[in-house]
């Protein structure tokens, strides 16, 4: 290579570099990406079918699958994020219209990408012809996208493939269920496992494969050296090794760009580094087997909302003891927010001493006109006049138990505003429960987490019958753990609450309400089991009302909650005040 | 009973296009001197129905709309000292019955559980509103009818009408009507052409999907009749349809930006 032919390529990457860079951050700004227009199209997408669909990030194009809607990460053909946003309605809009002529691979064998989108462009005419009937409001946006990729390719063979962006392609139907896991594969997870230090979104998949490990294999591997330490990537064959468990996954991250995250097992190891990715709606179909443990446990049904029918003693729910008592953080943090607490106080207050007014009283605070206009009447027409013309006010018990049900989950460990959700959450119970003792309303604070339903963990910060100074000195110790398997919870709760002899029970839920568990409890089996466990409270006579400080919350808390039964608050912060409010609706 | 009504006092009602049996029941309701609880969201055409009833049978209607501070005296009445004397005065209920009117209780599950009480007498076999101040017993006649209305989608579990209230009432369940019927209500309540009300009530359609989903309350039959009113005047139907259907149905701007996006595909 001579000098010139030197300088000439260092010379052209340079500027090509710049160019791409210049390219891409245009694209940025020009873009429309999923994750800004969610909530938008999740909404969208339930208007027009009427179903409850689920949105998830597509590999590429995209398509339908029983209740989801798969969509391209970002998009940035278009000239500006509002045009760019539109193809976005387009998608959802032409998804909605093939999902109601129910347009995809019937069955769950595998087809090729090209096959799926020479299937779904197929298809396209005469989606498009219903789509401009159905929804006459999508014909500028339908034909500048169509003039955009037609026009742009015209005349080359690769035209019907470019259109794939607009027709997305064909996918397998919704539940291609994986096989049951046998009784003596499933993972037990009896454990806790050390939470990962490090955790990196991958990129998204839309269908998954189960592997059963080969535990034998694994156990038979002998060590090996190799000598070449370039750092490769294989499928995976459900053999893996045992590793150092050392945190390494930045330094390997570029390398793990290429791992294709669709192969799936379950294990109980801990894992140290996560290169995570979220999968909805994939009907979860695993089922783990039953654990034999020593603890006392309770029994409880779930609802298959498939099957129409309880599964009976399904979940296994372990009371544990009560965490360990540590006074200086309730005292510090109660100190801290004394003028939050007076302000609390002072609204249960108000509710209670307008509940207590007790009328027609010899003597009282205030004079009660219509017993005073009444007497004065009486006496001008001679007959005797009563004399008891005052109202009264007096403190008196309120008829309600109150037990709040806190969601101690993994997710609870997420930031919102800069401030992690379980802290909030716990802070205002604190809060409120410190309001509640000093108003004398009989209360329960309980947490629930859990790792499958073998696992249902339910604990009892603040029993009915405890004093409330034992019951704050345990909320210091309160870490989060597990997933959100809520009816397991909402069942035990009921059970404790039915033993209360008040004339009005309330459990308060407070939760990101999004139904999740290990095995199976997800999507639309967890929703339809949460609904089926509140169903359950109301035949008892216990009210339920759910708090939710998750935005996303609004997916999932309608579907199983009553309108007026609960509230999604935009940030946390709003939860003292929201729980204050809650009781004034709650007694009045 | 309806073909014996005098032609004029028909044309002098209101529109009203039923949706069933709702006009026999009334009528029947009457004939047997029971009292009515008509059912369902807010903007289904119950208000609409009494005021065209009244007209219908010919009866003079007093509407009362229920609120958590009224007190059964707010409804029977109340001694008022004027000078050195009192003076009674007659509330709506009281009113209504001695002049033997019908009596609209819009929301009676808002008021407070006492008030809802001192109807009980009224509505049963005695028919007789005893007004303890007086020391009166009101014998209503033939003609007085009590019609009353709640919402029980509305704040469900705080608010609700005591089971022992309830069975006093003869009960009728009113919801959005089939896409058909509603495309003429609109047509005759605003006038606006077909086409214009189909759109609409497809639209409509969409949003109610939206019902167990998230919003509390939805498009109902008034919102869509507002929308077609400023279409009729000339307002654009997008900005129509966005400004009576979407934005008092909510505020959170997601939702708000999603309702937008279906009646920019739906107009």
């Amino acid at each position: 290579m001579d000098v010139a032919e030197k300088l000439f390529s260092v010379g052209y990457r340079a500027v090509s570099r710049v160019w791409r860079r210049a390219r891409a951050k245009d694209a940025e700004a020009r873009a429309a990406t999923l994750v800004s227009l969610e909530a938008r199209l999740l909404i969208l997408a339930r208007a027009l079918t009427g179903a409850p669909i689920e949105i998830e990030a597509a590999e590429a194009e995209g398509g339908w699958r029983g209740l989801v809607f798969s969509l391209p990460a970002s998009y940035a053909e278009r000239s500006n994020p509002a045009a760019n946003a539109e193809f976005y309605v387009f998608r959802v809009c032409y998804l909605a219209v093939q999902r109601s002529l129910n347009l995809n691979w019937p069955d769950g064998r595998s087809h090729t990408l090209s096959e799926a989108r020479r299937q779904a462009a197929g298809a396209a005419p005469f989606v498009v012809a219903q789509m401009r009937l159905r929804y006459p409001g999508i014909a500028p946006t339908l034909d500048a996208l169509v003039a955009a990729y037609f026009q742009a390719t015209v005349g080359s063979a690769a035209s019907l493939d470019d259109a794939y962006f607009l027709w997305g392609k064909w996918m397998p139907p919704a539940d291609a269920v994986p096989a049951a896991v046998d009784e003596a594969d499933a993972p037990r997870l009896a454990t806790g496992h050390p939470s990962p230090v490090t955790e990196i979104e991958a990129p998204p998949k839309e269908t998954i494969m189960h592997v059963k490990a080969d535990r034998r294999a694994i156990e038979e591997y002998t060590l090996n050296h190799s000598f070449e330490k370039v750092e490769t990537i294989e499928d995976f064959t459900g053999l893996w090794r045992d590793l150092d468990g050392a945190d390494n996954l930045e330094q390997e991250f570029d390398a793990l760009g290429e791992a294709d995250l669709r192969h799936v097992t379950r294990v109980e190891d801990p894992a140290h580094s996560v290169y995570q990715m979220s999968l909805r709606g994939s009907g979860g179909g695993l089922r783990v087997g039953e654990c034999v443990t020593d603890a006392p446990f309770l029994a409880y049904d779930e609802w298959d909302f498939r099957a129409r029918q309880y599964r009976t003693a399904y979940c296994r729910v372990y009371p544990l003891p009560p965490p360990a008592e540590d006074h200086a953080y309730a005292r510090a943090f109660l100190a801290r927010n004394a003028p939050a607490l007076r302000q609390i106080e002072r609204r249960l207050l108000a509710v209670r001493t307008r509940l207590e007014e007790v009328r027609r009283r010899p003597d009282g605070d205030d004079p009660d006109l219509d017993a005073m206009i009444e007497a004065v009447s009486a006496r001008r027409a001679g007959r005797p006049a009563g004399e008891n013309i005052y109202v009264q006010r007096r403190r008196r018990q309120a008829d309600l138990a109150i037990l709040i049900l806190m969601d101690l989950s993994l997710s609870t460990d997420a930031y919102t505003g800069g401030e992690r959700v379980l802290d909030v959450e716990r802070q205002s119970v604190l809060l409120f429960g410190e309001a509640l003792d000093r108003a004398g309303v009989r209360f329960q604070v309980d947490g629930f987490a859990s790792r499958t339903r073998n696992n249902c963990h339910y604990v009892t910060i603040k029993g009915f019958a405890e004093a409330w100074t034992h019951g704050k000195a345990r909320f210091g110790a309160l870490s989060p753990n597990g997933y959100t398997r809520i009816g397991p919870a909402i069942r035990h709760a009921q059970m404790l609450l039915k033993r209360e002899s008040a004339g009005r029970r309330w459990i308060l839920l407070i939760s990101d309400a999004k139904p999740t568990d290990y095995d199976q409890y997800e999507g639309q089996y967890g929703v339809c089991d949460v609904r089926q466990a509140i169903r359950e409270s109301k035949r008892l006579g216990i009210d339920v009302f759910g708090l939710a400080v998750d935005a996303t919350a609004r997916d999932y808390l309608p579907q199983m909650l009553a309108s007026g039964r609960f509230r999604i608050l935009p940030r946390v912060a709003a939860l003292p005040s929201a729980l204050a409010e809650f009781f004034e609706r709650m007694v009045t | 009973m309806g073909e014996s009504q005098p032609v004029d006092r028909l044309a002098a009602a209101p529109f009203y296009r039923p949706t069933g049996k709702e006009v026999e029941v009334f009528e029947h309701a009457v004939l047997n001197r029971l009292p009515l609880l008509l059912k369902g969201p807010t903007g289904t055409g119950k208000s609409r129905f009494v005021e065209y009833m009244a007209a219908r049978l010919g009866r003079s209607l007093v509407t009362v709309s229920c609120h958590e501070e009224m007190s059964a005296v707010d409804l029977v009445g109340r001694y008022l000292v004027q000078g050195d004397s009192t003076v009674w005065m007659d509330g709506p209920l009281s009113r209504a019955v001695r002049q033997g009117a019908m009596i609209y209780l819009d929301e009676l599950a808002e008021a407070r559980p006492d008030t809802i009480v001192a109807l009980h007498s009224l509505t049963d076999h005695r028919r007789t509103l005893f007004i303890d101040r007086r020391d009166e017993a009101l014998k209503a006649p033939d003609s007085f009818v009590l019609v009353a209305s709640y919402n029980p989608g509305y704040q469900r579990g705080f608010k609700e009408i005591k089971p022992s209230t309830k069975q006093r009432f003869v009960g009728m369940t009113f919801g959005y009507p089939a896409p058909d019927v509603e495309v003429e209500i609109i047509c005759g309540e605003t006038g606006v052409d077909a086409k214009c009300a189909t759109r609409l009530v497809k639209l409509a359609g969409k949003i109610r999907n939206l019902t167990e989903l998230g919003l509390a309350e939805t498009a109902s039959t008034r919102l869509l009749a507002d929308a077609a009113n400023l279409i009729r005047t000339g307002l654009p139907p997008r900005l129509a349809a966005e400004v009576a259907i979407a934005e008092p149905l909510t505020d959170d701007g997601d939702t708000l930006a999603a309702l937008r996006d279906v009646i920019a595909l739906m107009l």
